[in-house]
């Protein structure tokens, strides 16, 4: 459709000059602080140009700076929608460089509040995706299921949003005696929530108007953009490191993995990539709820030594976390500091495909684009 | 319909007057000034009252959305933070004017005063009640459709004004949107004027009640001869299901034509930033949303009165005929069970006293709906409108520009086409 319309402008002897708008760093529905260079022709857009760096914080040199524990609290704020699977990926880095065993009962620990973390993540992603599409009330609910995760979270390791709860080893802190009862009343009502926003959204004519057929991803263009996670599920890859290279208790974990189909439009639509993330918060409920029968009771953290140097060499670890795939190469030179460090963000590869995408679409379904790509500028900028 | 109604001659506001003061006879020996006093009070009244209403409208809006969204909305400020309104406009006019340093200074300054103005000029033809309107024109309906359109020319002037690239989008929106969707609005009124042959919103309402018949002295009274259904002569429920299906056009033209979500593509915050109006801030603002309020009540009330039957009250006027037995059982049947909810919910007390309670309840509602003066009515249904206007946009996405350009130039304006042609193949082949 908006093909054609460009088709017709490039031929038109209508054509007048293109006007350049900044959408952004301050912008409602950009996510935080991205800066698009928009060139626009009328309502419809030639190109877009990403500028990034906004909200750069130095990451990596600070990794440097300081010891391998310390830097925990710091990948809090890479994706802070994520911050439990942020630590984690971290937690597992090091361990994969010390070679650090993980007592089980840490593990279904660590699963739990991973994927407890990913439904959150996700519920954050659907409800701005309304909000960008101008639907307030999925936001409100979405963020009402949210505050339950939120309590957990709180109950358990004392923060809401920074929680710093992986230790290399294990996790900080033991599951509250009412965790099961709570995050069991939790999951039983999930399921009906996610039925009520499929009324609101998924299955609403209006939003499948705007989303289904736009801003597609083709599986060759998700995947030389570097893009992962749901993004590139939804393009028809199933690529996700929890099957595919399981870590931690994944390979005895019963999940599916969530990819596009091409339901209401072309196969990598914004709507595959919603839909996408509805699919994986179930899939989520469901390991959960498989860990908490299983759970067994033990050690929460193998003993480390009070001054943690792990041997000479080089890591790379990746961690299947809601944006996509969070990524840590480490070297170190035996030393209590890393001596380079380096973070793979999800959203910075997906932000990178919006240029790929967005000539000709109309000023609407960039921002359509923007919020299905569900990018946190804290990961982009790092 | 009443055929003698479109021909009979409709007391105006300034007749009701002198003949209530006939017989004060200084106030008769000057007709003239004291019919201008009352033509400014009357405006006067009307001016405040939009305004207050805008004010509730706006608390409304937010207590609605709140309910809508499992929250409780403003609770701080009065009881069930009723007195929000006043503090925000208090912080709004203490708020810095801000003008842009590139913004064309008279056009931004004279668009806010387009606006207002002919938002405001709309409701001089508004029929708030048989007597209430501060003039009853022949072009009426017209009236209020040219003149609200210069809310257009205000959004362009501000849009291009504030030299500001999104309020230009902005604005660039407001004028493909607003002319467009000018036509299935025409379309469905123009289905009405054709029926009754007249503009004049007087004479559409009195022609929703064939049971009205003009007394000697000149003042509108109930037929008992005439058996009737009281809503049943509406225009939605006339010549079904045409009628109905050209007031559910203009309702929808109408959230279009007054920037509602989910047709709010002039100011969509998560494109446009805030539309035309991105560049405006404190008092200016606040009367940029005066006036989307205000045209939210226009269009409201000018569907009440074309499709919804004006002032005129839900029930027949008269006890004595069948139908009225029928339709008052029906609604005490409503009231008693809405009653019966209510009490169960919300107090608890012993089965005597709930029954007595509930009977109270029905009586002083019933009576209520009795007794209410048809302002009321007129203000009742309007509001209804505006209850639907907000649901909606708390529930629903908006579409992209050129779907809404689709469902206006291939759906509705088909669909008020043939709406038109068959009623008036209808009116004329069997009247």
């Amino acid at each position: 459709m908006s093909q054609s319309i460009n088709q017709v402008l490039e031929f038109s002897p209508l054509k007048t000059d293109g006007m350049t708008i900044n959408m952004g760093p301050q912008h409602p529905s950009t996510h935080g602080v991205l800066r698009l260079i928009v060139t626009t022709d009328g309502e419809f857009i030639e190109s877009v140009e990403p500028v990034v760096g906004y909200l750069h914080r130095c990451k990596e040199k600070i990794g440097e700076n300081v010891t391998y524990a310390q830097f925990m609290p710091y990948t809090d704020r890479l994706d802070y929608l994520a911050g439990m699977n942020n630590n984690w990926a971290w937690a597992m880095a090091v361990e994969k460089l010390a070679g650090i065993k993980v007592p089980e009962r840490a593990e279904y620990i660590r699963v739990i509040m991973g994927e407890l973390n990913r439904i959150a993540s996700h519920l954050v992603a659907i409800g701005t995706y309304g909000l960008d599409l101008g639907a307030w009330s999925p936001l409100v609910y979405a963020f009402n299921e949210r505050e339950k995760i939120m309590d957990l979270f709180e109950k358990t390791c004392g923060a809401r949003l920074t929680y710093n709860y992986y230790r290399f080893g294990g996790v900080s802190k033991d599951l509250p005696d009412e965790f099961r009862e709570e995050c069991g009343k939790l999951l039983a009502g999930f399921d009906s929530f996610l039925d009520e926003i499929d009324t609101l959204l998924s299955e609403n004519y209006i939003f499948i108007k705007r989303t289904a057929n736009v801003g597609v991803f083709s599986a060759k263009l998700a995947l030389d953009y570097g893009l992962t996670g749901p993004n590139l599920r939804a393009s028809g890859v199933p690529r996700d490191l929890r099957r595919v290279a399981p870590y931690s208790i994944y390979d005895r974990l019963q999940f599916d993995v969530i990819v596009g189909h091409g339901t209401k439009g072309i196969l990598g639509d914004c709507w595959d990539r919603y839909d996408c993330r509805i699919k994986e918060m179930r899939q989520s409920a469901r390991i959960v709820r498989q860990c908490l029968k299983d759970l067994p009771e033990g050690e929460i953290k193998t003993k480390l030594p009070a001054v943690f140097r792990p041997p000479k060499g080089h890591v790379f670890f990746a961690a299947e976390n809601p944006k996509g795939e969070l990524g840590f190469y480490i070297v170190s030179d035996g030393s209590t500091k890393p001596a380079r460090l380096h973070i793979r963000g999800p959203s910075f590869h997906s932000v990178s495909i919006l240029p790929a995408v967005s000539h000709g679409v109309m000023i609407a379904d960039l921002v359509a684009i923007l919020g299905s790509i569900d990018i946190v500028l804290g990961e982009v900028d790092r | 319909m009443n055929p003698a109604l479109t021909s009979q001659h409709i007391p105006s506001l300034k007749e009701h007057f002198d003949w209530l003061f006939s017989y004060v006879p200084f106030v008769a020996n000057h007709s003239h000034l004291f019919g201008a006093i009352l033509l400014l009070v009357v405006a006067l009244i009307v001016l405040l009252g939009v305004a207050t209403y805008v004010m509730a409208g706006v608390y409304l809006e937010r207590k609605i959305a709140a309910h809508i969204q499992d929250r409780v909305g403003p609770f701080r400020v009065g009881w069930h933070g009723i007195l929000q309104l006043l503090v925000d406009g208090v912080k709004l006019a203490l708020k810095e004017d801000l003008c842009p340093a590139a913004a064309d200074k008279p056009l931004y300054v004279i668009a806010l005063g387009v606006v207002l103005c002919s938002a405001f000029a709309t409701f001089v033809v508004m029929p708030f009640s048989w007597a209430f309107t501060v003039a009853d024109m022949d072009i009426g309906v017209l009236y209020v459709v040219s003149i609200g359109t210069g809310v257009l020319v205000g959004v362009v002037m501000a849009g291009w004004g504030s030299n500001n690239k999104w309020s230009l989008l902005g604005a660039m929106r407001s004028v493909a949107v607003v002319i467009s969707y000018e036509i299935p609005i025409g379309l469905c009124l123009i289905v009405v004027t054709m029926l009754i042959g007249s503009l004049s919103t007087q004479r559409i309402v009195l022609s929703q009640a064939p049971y009205l018949m003009l007394s000697e002295a000149g003042r509108w009274i109930v037929n008992p001869e005439v058996s009737n259904w009281g809503m049943a002569h509406w225009f939605a429920f006339r010549y079904p299901p045409f009628l109905l299906i050209a007031a559910s056009c203009f309702f929808v033209a109408a959230l279009a034509e007054s920037n509602r979500t989910p047709f709010d593509l002039q100011e969509a915050e998560s494109e446009l930033v805030a539309g035309f109006h991105t560049e405006y801030s404190g008092l200016r603002w606040a009367y940029f949303m005066l006036a989307e309020y205000a045209d939210m009540l226009i269009l409201s009330m000018l569907s009440t009165t074309l499709f919804w039957g004006g002032w005129l009250p839900l029930q027949c006027m008269n006890f004595h005929t069948p139908d009225a037995f029928v339709f008052w059982g029906m609604v005490l049947v409503l009231i008693g069970y809405l009653a019966w909810l209510w009490t169960r919910w919300y107090i608890p007390m012993g089965e005597w006293m709930l029954i007595f309670v509930q009977a109270a309840i029905i009586g002083v509602l019933a009576l209520l709906l009795y007794f209410l003066p048809s302002v009321t009515w007129f203000i009742l249904k309007a509001l209804a409108h505006v209850f639907v206007m907000i649901w909606l946009r708390w529930t629903l996405p908006r579409p992209r520009i050129d779907q809404l350009m689709y469902l206006c130039w291939k759906v509705l304006i088909p669909i008020g086409f043939a709406n038109f042609l068959l009623v008036g193949f209808w009116h004329v082949y069997f009247p």
